[in-house]
């Protein structure tokens, strides 16, 4: 007789990935396979807050199967129930041996909200297609698309490498001397922003061999396209947008075959193509990305090192979520004199990850708050113990870290005793200095 | 007396969604998830192909457009581009939905 697992009751997890919210509700799962789940996606959860806009809302209810004893009747079985996905403007199904979802659109706001429900077999493999799947269809309806490409950050901007298997997607990943750099090996979303109409590229947790990878939701503008070709030597051969979007469209992730979805994917890419310069990149194996971003250089344009704010508050937060986690300490020099007297001319704050469980009363934290879009999304300050803002709540927030202290004169200095004013200050006046100055 | 038979007319698939671009024309085949990138002149003829047409139609419309071509080396190329995009399932015969 086996003792049986102890289950966690149902959670929440809402992901943004390339601009796009979804949220997963599962049901009663072992903790281990939810922590395996937050692990792969933690670098693109959000705090699970009900006013966030999302694209989709899923309740998944996993069933457990043992290892199959019949491995030709299992493999008989996966090949008896491929993939399959249909979606039009009212249904999204997507069906395979091991999941089966159904959502149906809800139009509120003036937006759409696909929502509904769907069982799943507890296999990260399983959860993982589902994501990549819904993903793959909601995207192109928002401008945005999910490729088959190694994505790397350059400087101030993006490059996608798109390549089918075998083409060295993740040779060049692990050849970047910052794996922050890496914005996927496998998958990566390019997204038409809304505002400037400029293309940018996203990372995505979804990364070949189910390495766990990506560290913000932070997107970088897109300069090229760098088709990838092993050959013998490295070079970069500029293509033809026609070309261009051939090769794209060949490495877009799409499982629809139905007109109107084609055509809207063709228009999309002849867009993309005819805006970003791309190039065919003729790699080696061995060649160092040194090289690599030497003879791209004369491809990107100009002022690749020119700082550029980040793109939303909550891509901000995200990044600066992933800085703490990186090196549990952060310091940031707050602008203008806000802060006076308390913090002064050239101090620095000090800011310590903490966890909500970490925390006393007293202590100064700072919080991510989601909006309803990712500009409403708000970083704040607070001293525990004291009420909340109107419409935050613990349950529906994420605790960054910890004001720890002032870097002042190269030493670092405690708080000053007055953390009550010192909080009723940072809750108006930090969140903007943060917001500029957590770019790299 | 046998009547004179008529010479065969093709179409391009109406059903498949393809976009201009620049001088060039994407044709994207669901069916297969296939991409064909159509040069100038392909282009042309995939154009012309809106109405079903035989090949000597194809090939006079196009001599009539392009200056130089040599007598016979049109009907040839344009003979052998069609044969490939049938070949690719691109085309219909007249009367085909």
């Amino acid at each position: 007789m086996s003792a049986s697992r102890p289950r966690t009751p149902a959670a929440n997890l809402l992901l943004s990935i390339g601009g796009v919210a979804g949220r997963l509700e599962f049901g009663a799962a072992p903790e281990p396979f939810l922590a395996q789940v937050r692990g792969r996606y933690g670098a693109f959860a959000m705090p699970a807050a009900p006013t966030v806009d999302v694209g989709f809302s899923l309740g998944l209810r996993f069933e457990t199967a043992p290892p199959p004893a019949d491995m030709a009747a299992h493999y008989a079985k996966t090949e008896a129930h491929p993939l399959t996905v249909k979606a039009t403007d009212k249904t999204i199904t997507l069906t395979r041996w091991d999941f089966s979802v159904r959502l149906t659109a809800r139009r509120s706001r003036g937006r759409t909200e696909w929502v509904g429900a769907g069982r799943c077999r507890m296999s990260p493999f399983s959860l993982d297609c589902i994501l990549r799947v819904l993903w793959s269809v909601l995207l192109p309806r928002e401008d945005a698309l999910l490729a088959h490409s190694c994505g790397l950050r350059h400087a101030e901007i993006g490059v996608v490498f798109p390549g089918q298997s075998g083409l060295g997607k993740t040779t060049l990943a692990r050849k970047a001397p910052d794996a922050d750099d890496v914005l996927s090996d496998e998958l990566i979303v390019i997204r038409r922003a809304p505002s400037d109409g400029g293309w940018r590229v996203h990372g995505t947790p979804f990364w070949g061999d189910f390495a766990r990878g990506g560290i913000s939701m932070r997107s970088w503008p897109l300069r090229a396209l760098a088709f990838l070709a092993q050959r013998d030597s490295v070079e970069m051969s500029p293509v033809t947008s026609s070309e261009s979007a051939q090769r794209m469209l060949e490495c877009m992730l799409c499982f629809q075959t139905d007109r109107p979805t084609v055509e809207r994917n063709l228009a999309l890419v002849t867009h993309l193509c005819s805006e970003v310069r791309s190039v065919e990149a003729q790699l080696t194996r061995t060649a160092s990305t040194a090289e690599i971003f030497g003879k791209l250089e004369p491809h990107l344009g100009r002022d690749v090192h020119r700082q550029v704010p980040t793109f939303s508050p909550r891509e901000m937060i995200s990044e600066f979520r992933s800085f703490l986690r990186k090196h549990e300490l952060y310091a940031f020099s707050p602008k203008g004199a806000g802060l006076r007297p308390y913090v002064k001319a050239g101090d620095s704050l000090l800011i310590q990850k903490a966890e909500k469980n970490e925390l006393d009363v007293g202590d100064v934290v700072l919080y991510w708050s989601p909006g309803r879009t990712p500009d409403d999304d708000v970083l704040r300050c607070h001293r525990v113990g004291t009420p909340l803002p109107k419409g935050h709540s613990w349950a529906h927030a994420e605790v960054l870290g910890r004001v720890s202290g002032i870097a002042r004169d190269g030493r670092s200095v405690p708080m000053p005793g007055r953390l009550d004013s010192l909080a009723r200050l940072f809750g108006s006046q930090v969140a903007m200095p943060i917001l500029r100055l957590a770019g790299r | 007396m046998a009547e004179e038979s008529k010479p065969a007319t093709l179409r391009r698939d109406p059903t498949l969604p393809f976009q201009r671009m620049d001088e060039d024309t994407i044709v994207v085949d669901p069916r297969t998830r296939e991409v064909h990138l159509l040069n100038e002149t392909g282009a042309r003829i995939w154009e012309l192909l809106e109405t079903a047409s035989s090949v000597d139609e194809v090939a006079e419309a196009l001599e009539a457009e392009y200056e130089g071509a040599a007598p016979g080396a049109m009907r040839r190329e344009v003979e052998a581009f069609l044969a490939e995009l049938g070949g690719k399932g691109l085309l219909l015969p007249k009367g085909r939905a």
